[in-house]
């Protein structure tokens, strides 16, 4: 049970701001002032000095007088009046403190913490994705005894892009492109990795990746929208439109990611009031909204 | 099970900082002791259960347990375990737990050793530590909890940035944050005395050693820093006034100012309103260094990738601390005794001399960090300017010649009152050899490199001046005093010389690296070889190596020249979780310089080979050693020594007598 071990540290806190309130009463004045001690250690140092060598008998006598001068001034402002707490005033502060501490504490732990993850078998649970977690880890043991494998690096990277695990999808698409440099998919599906690591936004990053991509095949569908959608991003809204349309113009009739990019397109249209039906050759004039 | 237990702490250590602050002010505004009582047992338990808090992640980042998110993003179970522990501090929720840890450490040092300090001194000084440390617990938990889980808990984790998987990362930021964070110590003091309304004496012999402790860390923290960005970032630099370097310099500009404003106060109660000021503003700007890593302004190795929000929430607070402070300090000070009066030519007067210049490089850097954040915020990430090098060389460096040609004659002030003539007469020996140093330098580095020949001409002046200092010292009282003097220098005169001359090293070095630093790239295949900076270098191998959680190529080169026969050794290193690449620069460090090999990309048969000369780069770093050093030989001073066995004998008779 986590609560055998909560609950008595929250009572350790709890006496600890309680103890030095309920602790029996003693005459105590207040512990003299520090300040004749603070002119016991200058003297004292004074005199080291002086017995050193560093000040002649004429300086360390000046000094002390400056430093007994010093005090005297110091006394003459007066401390403020004490006020203490009486004995009620002290036992509602201790008492009230550390029922703040305490039940603030379990509270707050109750809000925030996650007690029914405590079991230790808890975190070993099977968990519901697990088969694509077991497919990445046993991915990541082919991966390491055959690194040069292009293939094992680009089926790494879409099952952590699966995963929604970006930032390693785009590492391992980063390791296939550098093995097959020329595969201009490897970099086009770095570049998407990349985006998305960058929440939507294309990077600089990403657009190095996509503007590799055209360089080996200018026709890739995927780095050719991710290079629209930087112009749209950037400002150039009219020339991602265009870029668009000519990829769609440009698709072949069952490109499966035609219909995404066809919605993409009415939907910016629609928002921005222009008109794109006669600029599409495709046969769906009314396209697909939504999605 | 741990996680949850950490959790807890760390929510107990929150409401017991609030417990403290209320405790703290009150306590010392009423003079009642149970409330001062309750407010040094809310410190010392606050640091256990931070301590408690810190080490249950520790656990989790070794175990590893990836039911907690934080772990499961800065650690992959192919890590080595000394990263996988050194990034419990390496990922923003991590530090601040980091950071909290260590404003506990100094808040329960203060309720511990405060006992020399009046009462209610110490009371309000745990009371505003509080308010700080409340606002920065309540911070983490609220909106960087580092114990939040994961269910189902994922099996494996994301990498800490590859970058940050070095031995650095375990010594770099806690001594950074050492410093940081210790000048809230010195910032509390100053709030609880301007709150009372008096700076006495026990005050002024207190404040200091706060100061250093801080200064010292900071001052090694940052030297580290610069090191392993020298020979992790791969091509040589070790200074690139980047806003984050820039972040950890300012407080440390300042904080050298208020070291040295706090010795006049100290000595002679002069300075004292400065001294306050100083002390509020050394650690505004700290927080404002710790604003900039986290606001997400900032791209660099530095920042962590956080959200605005969180960076307003930082920003915000420091806002308040530093207003609040400003204003107490405004409507306080005014009032407060003002010190003894010193003479034009003195000591004191040097002192603040050297705050002058302190300060004013401390607002050029200022003025260069947050410039261009201002002009980016404003024109809503339009407008971009880019503060660099260029900008530096002609603001930061004329300050800080002329500070640096100061320097020496301060020790050798007499207090109160001085005349130039004495005191030039007394560095006749310093001035000589410095002025032979000008001769050496302009012929060594060249009559075109003038800010350089006179860089490191004061770093020769500095050294030779502190030196001297101890000379005129043991040979004051003629030749059979000699050996008596020697053992009986006091640490604390050590530590001026040790500091001073410490600067000087690392004056000399950045003069002689930025005007003799010589570079070469070349393509090498196995068996071939390269001439550069009078050395032959071979390539004697060109190897696969596989790393626990890396692959890297590593390029083996043979150097042999006068005197030198050796193998340098550099990687280029890839990290297949991030797909990062990083670069292991080989160094052959000596007293003269270093030779800096770095591996680059495969061209066919051959490999690109970087090389450069950096003559006696290692003082820059050596120098911040010996700064350090020196700064904590002063702590090792017999007075403050003094203070750790101060029992509280009355309270103990007291309480026997009834």
């Amino acid at each position: 049970m986590i609560w055998l071990v909560l609950v008595p540290m929250a009572a350790l806190a709890a006496m600890a701001v309680l103890l030095p309130f309920i602790r029996p009463d003693r005459t105590e004045p207040l512990p003299e002032p520090a300040q004749p001690l603070a002119l016991k250690d200058r003297l004292a140092e004074i005199d080291r000095q002086a017995t050193d060598g560093d000040l002649s008998e004429g300086e360390a006598s000046a000094l002390r007088l400056e430093a007994h001068r010093r005090i005297l001034a110091e006394a003459r402002t007066a401390n403020g009046m004490a006020r203490p707490l009486s004995l009620r005033g002290r036992r509602i502060v201790g008492i009230g403190a550390a029922v703040l501490v305490f039940a603030g504490g379990l509270g707050l732990y109750a809000l925030l913490g996650r007690p029914d993850l405590a079991r230790p078998d808890a975190a070993v649970s099977a968990p519901a994705d697990s088969s694509l977690n077991r497919m990445i880890a046993a991915l990541e043991t082919r991966v390491q005894e055959t690194p040069d494998d292009a293939e094992m690096w680009r089926i790494l990277g879409q099952a952590y892009s699966q995963a929604g695990r970006f930032e390693p999808a785009a590492g391992a698409y980063a390791r296939a492109a550098l093995l097959m440099p020329d595969d201009a998919r490897l970099h086009s599906a770095l570049g998407e990795a990349l985006v998305q690591v960058g929440d939507g936004v294309v990077t600089d990053d990403a657009l190095v990746a996509f503007r590799a991509a055209v360089a080996r095949d200018p026709n890739d569908p995927r780095a050719r929208y991710f290079l629209a959608l930087h112009k749209d991003q950037t400002g150039d809204r009219d020339g991602a439109m265009e870029d668009w349309i000519a990829l769609l113009n440009s698709a072949p009739a069952d490109a499966p990611w035609a219909p995404q990019v066809r919605a993409l397109v009415d939907q910016v249209a629609a928002e921005r009031g222009i008109d794109v039906s006669g600029r599409i050759t495709g046969s769906d004039a009314s396209g697909s909204r939504g999605s | 099970m741990i996680a949850e237990i950490g959790h807890l702490a760390l929510i107990l250590a929150f409401l017991l900082a609030l417990v403290q602050a209320a405790m703290g002010l009150s306590g010392g505004a009423r003079r009642d002791s149970r409330l001062m009582a309750g407010a040094r047992a809310s410190a010392l338990f606050q640091l256990l259960f931070v301590a408690m808090a810190f080490v249950a992640l520790a656990i989790c980042y070794l175990i590893p347990d990836f039911s907690v998110a934080l772990v499961q993003q800065h650690s992959h179970s192919t890590q080595p375990w000394p990263y996988r522990l050194a990034a419990t501090w390496g990922s923003h929720e991590g530090s601040l737990l980091l950071w909290v840890l260590i404003l506990a450490i100094y808040g329960a040092a203060a309720a511990l050793f405060g006992r020399r300090l009046r009462p209610t001194l110490v009371s309000r000084m745990l009371g505003v530590q509080a308010l700080i440390a409340a606002a920065f617990l309540g911070f983490a938990l609220f909106t960087s909890n580092p114990f939040l889980r994961l269910h189902p808990a994922p099996l494996d984790g994301a990498e800490l940035n590859p970058l940050l998987q070095d031995p650095g990362l375990v010594l770099h930021p806690p001594l950074l944050y050492l410093g940081y964070v210790g000048f809230s110590a010195a910032f509390s003091l100053a709030a609880a005395a301007l709150i009372e309304g008096r700076a006495d004496m026990a005050f002024a012999r207190w404040l200091r050693p706060w100061i250093i402790a801080a200064w010292s860390a900071l001052t090694l923290g940052i030297a580290l820093g610069s090191w392993w960005a020298y020979y992790e970032l791969g091509w040589g630099g070790w200074w690139f006034w980047d806003p984050v370097e820039n972040a950890s310099l300012m407080p440390w500009l300042a904080g050298t100012a208020l070291l040295h404003s706090a010795i006049v106060l100290e000595k002679r109660g002069a300075l004292i309103s400065w001294t306050l000021l100083l002390s509020i503003l050394t650690f505004s700007l700290s927080l404002l260094g710790t604003f900039l890593v986290r606001s997400g302004v900032l791209t660099s190795v530095h920042a962590f990738a956080v959200d605005p929000a969180r960076g307003t929430a930082i920003l915000g607070f420091t806002v308040l601390a530093t207003g609040a402070a400003l204003a107490l300090y405004g409507w306080r000070a005014p009032s407060m005794q003002t010190g003894a009066v010193f003479s034009p030519v003195s000591r004191e007067a040097g002192l603040a001399l050297n705050n002058l210049f302190l300060m004013a490089a401390t607002a050029t850097v200022f003025l260069g960090t947050f410039y261009p954040v201002f002009v980016e915020v404003l024109s809503q990430g339009q407008d971009r300017i880019s503060v660099g090098p260029p900008y530096y060389a002609i603001t930061f460096v004329p300050l800080v010649l002329p500070l640096l040609a100061i320097v020496a004659y301060g020790p050798m002030l007499n207090w109160k009152r001085d005349s130039l003539k004495a005191v030039t007469g007394r560095l006749k020996w310093p001035l000589l050899i410095a002025a032979l140093a000008l001769v050496v330098a302009i012929f060594t580095l060249g009559p075109s490199h003038v800010l350089q020949i006179l860089g490191a001409t004061l770093g020769v002046w500095l050294i030779a001046g502190s030196a001297w200092v101890l000379v005129r010292r043991w040979t004051a009282a003629g030749r059979d005093e000699i050996g008596w003097r020697i053992r009986k220098t006091p640490p604390a005169v050590w530590a001026l010389c040790l500091a001073h001359a410490g600067l000087g090293m690392t004056a000399l070095g950045i003069a002689s690296v930025t005007a003799l630093e010589t570079e070469t790239v070349a393509t090498l295949t196995p068996g071939q070889s390269v001439d550069f900076a009078g050395r032959r270098m071979t390539l004697t191998g060109a190897e696969i190596v596989e790393g626990p959680n890396y692959r890297a190529e590593r390029v083996i080169l043979h150097a042999t020249g006068p005197g030198v026969n050796r193998e340098i050794i550099s990687e280029r290193r890839f990290y297949p979780v991030t797909g990062t690449w990083t670069t292991e620069a080989g160094i052959d460090l000596t007293p003269l310089g270093a030779y800096y090999v770095s591996v680059g990309e495969r061209r066919g048969d051959g490999v690109v080979i970087r090389a450069w000369n950096h003559p006696m780069v290692g003082w820059i770093w050596w120098g911040g050693l010996v700064m350090a050093f020196g700064g904590a030989l002063s702590l090792a001073d017999r007075r403050l020594r003094l203070a750790a066995p101060a029992p509280r004998a009355p309270a103990k008779t007291a309480e026997a007598a009834p």
